[in-house]
């Protein structure tokens, strides 16, 4: 296996925040806090150069040969206005946070519930795409659950029998959320693992 | 348990697993033989990237809006683990695999895994430094942004693995418009509801941290994949034993351990 230098940098700096984590000695602690700091900058850094990477390619989009997109200009548009305003009120300014989240709070919020509508057509085809005892268990508990999430039982008292059942089904999401957190979790450390050890490294192939 | 504890036994865990790893990939049987929990979700990526490639289609995956350094990137990282696999498959076809992402670190680490992976098949030629992109830095607007992509690059076959929110849903209308194929998988949990009512296949907890391992089946590649079904052997049994432990403790008064 052929290891570069950034390699070798990328493995050691891995070790010393994994073994800073596992002690956390004074020294290691401090190194690692180093490290993190560095990263935070440099993903900052590569923000900048994805933005810049993101209007260049919306710069070129109106002259291609085929699928021009006519969007393209209104982004650049949008961002050259923001970034004008925003360098020279600076980001804190009232008025142009103001103005910024009236512009993209009602228009993310009129997405999310162009969203309800896009899941309630996805889940008349799911007949399509899924069939057996997965596709009913998923309804079945998908509607059970909108049931109970909703507040229409408030009417059953707390000394009812149905209440300690309401209770008990209301666990199993929870059970099915946490076994799937620990696959997650497990995935995590073991993606982790292949990248401090080399065996996966985007940063040089 | 107090927070010592978590400490040690999260330790106990990862000591285990590098014992493991390596125990794994040094094993020279394992080298021969490998039996894997077959995905079917992976299996029809697989089948959809082939036609794909004779198609003459584009690839497109999805890397999500976490970025580095953050407890989400994981995802994103192993997806950059599949998009290298698939770089490699798609040197045979005629469009090269487009990546996208809502975060500006992950989105030069697909540039850089799509160079290395051209270079590294000699099919330098297919490399785009555009192919590798970001394309909105808030989630819903990555998401939008993504749609184009989807719909106008010729795009096939979809793979979407990473930090995603309920927002993955625009990506597989998106998808299913053009008739391609989605498979997709996230860490976060709405992000796994939502795409199991919308992609064509989903990919559930542990599995979509393991779509690069399954698509790249190097040395160390197959040693995490059964260090991972191993481990998640360890925590089941440690889950049943504690709770036969509280059910003694209750029927008799006295710890069972």
């Amino acid at each position: 296996m052929k290891i570069s230098i950034a390699a070798i940098f990328a493995i050691a700096a891995g070790l010393i925040v994994l073994i800073g984590f596992v002690y956390p000695l004074p020294v290691l602690t401090e190194i690692s806090t180093y490290f993190l700091s560095w990263a935070v900058v440099v993903a900052g850094v590569a923000t900048l150069v994805g933005i810049i990477n993101l209007i260049g390619v919306h710069l070129r989009k109106p002259f291609r040969h085929q699928n021009r997109d006519f969007y393209s200009p209104v982004l650049i548009a949008s961002f050259f206005i923001t970034l004008v305003i925003g360098l020279w009120l600076t980001p804190a300014d009232k008025s142009f946070q103001h103005v910024v989240t009236s512009i993209q709070v009602p228009v993310e919020t009129s997405l999310l519930a162009i969203l309800s509508i896009t899941l309630l057509a996805a889940v008349v085809k799911l007949f399509r795409m899924r069939k057996g005892l997965m596709l009913w268990s998923f309804l079945i508990s998908a509607v059970l659950f909108i049931i109970f999430g909703s507040g229409m039982l408030v009417i059953v008292s707390d000394r009812s029998p149905l209440s300690n059942w309401i209770a008990y089904l209301n666990i199993i999401p929870l059970a099915g959320a946490r076994g799937i957190l620990i696959g997650v979790a497990l995935g995590s450390l073991m993606t982790g693992l292949r990248l401090l050890f080399g065996s996966d490294r985007p940063y040089d192939g | 348990m107090n927070p010592q504890g978590t400490d040690l036994f999260g330790s106990a865990i990862l000591v285990l697993a590098i014992t493991f790893l390596f125990l794994f990939a040094l094993d020279r049987r394992s080298k021969r033989k490998q039996h894997f929990r077959q995905i079917p979700g992976i299996m029809q990526f697989k089948r959809s990237v082939g036609e794909a490639i004779e198609q003459g289609k584009r690839i497109h995956v999805s890397l999500g809006s976490a970025g580095l350094p953050g407890e989400t990137s994981a995802s994103a990282l192993s997806g950059l683990g599949a998009l290298r696999s698939i770089a490699q498959f798609s040197s045979l076809g005629d469009l090269p695999p487009e990546s996208t992402s809502g975060n500006g670190s992950i989105a030069l680490l697909s540039k850089e895994t799509l160079r290395n992976s051209f270079s590294s098949f000699d099919s330098t030629q297919l490399f785009d430094p555009d192919n590798g992109r970001m394309t909105g830095v808030t989630p819903f607007s990555y998401a939008l942004g993504t749609i184009p992509v989807i719909g106008q690059e010729k795009v096939g076959t979809n793979l979407v693995v990473g930090h995603f929110g309920p927002e993955a849903a625009y990506l597989c209308d998106a998808a299913r418009r053009q008739n391609a194929f989605l498979l997709g998988g996230s860490d976060a949990l709405p992000a796994q509801a939502v795409l199991y009512v919308t992609a064509e296949d989903t990919l559930i907890g542990e599995e979509t941290f393991a779509a690069g391992a399954y698509l790249d089946k190097g040395l160390f590649q197959t040693a995490s994949l059964r260090t991972q079904d191993v481990l998640r052997w360890v925590l089941i049994i440690i889950m049943v034993v504690s709770v036969i432990d509280k059910i003694v403790t209750s029927l008799t008064g006295r710890p069972w351990l």
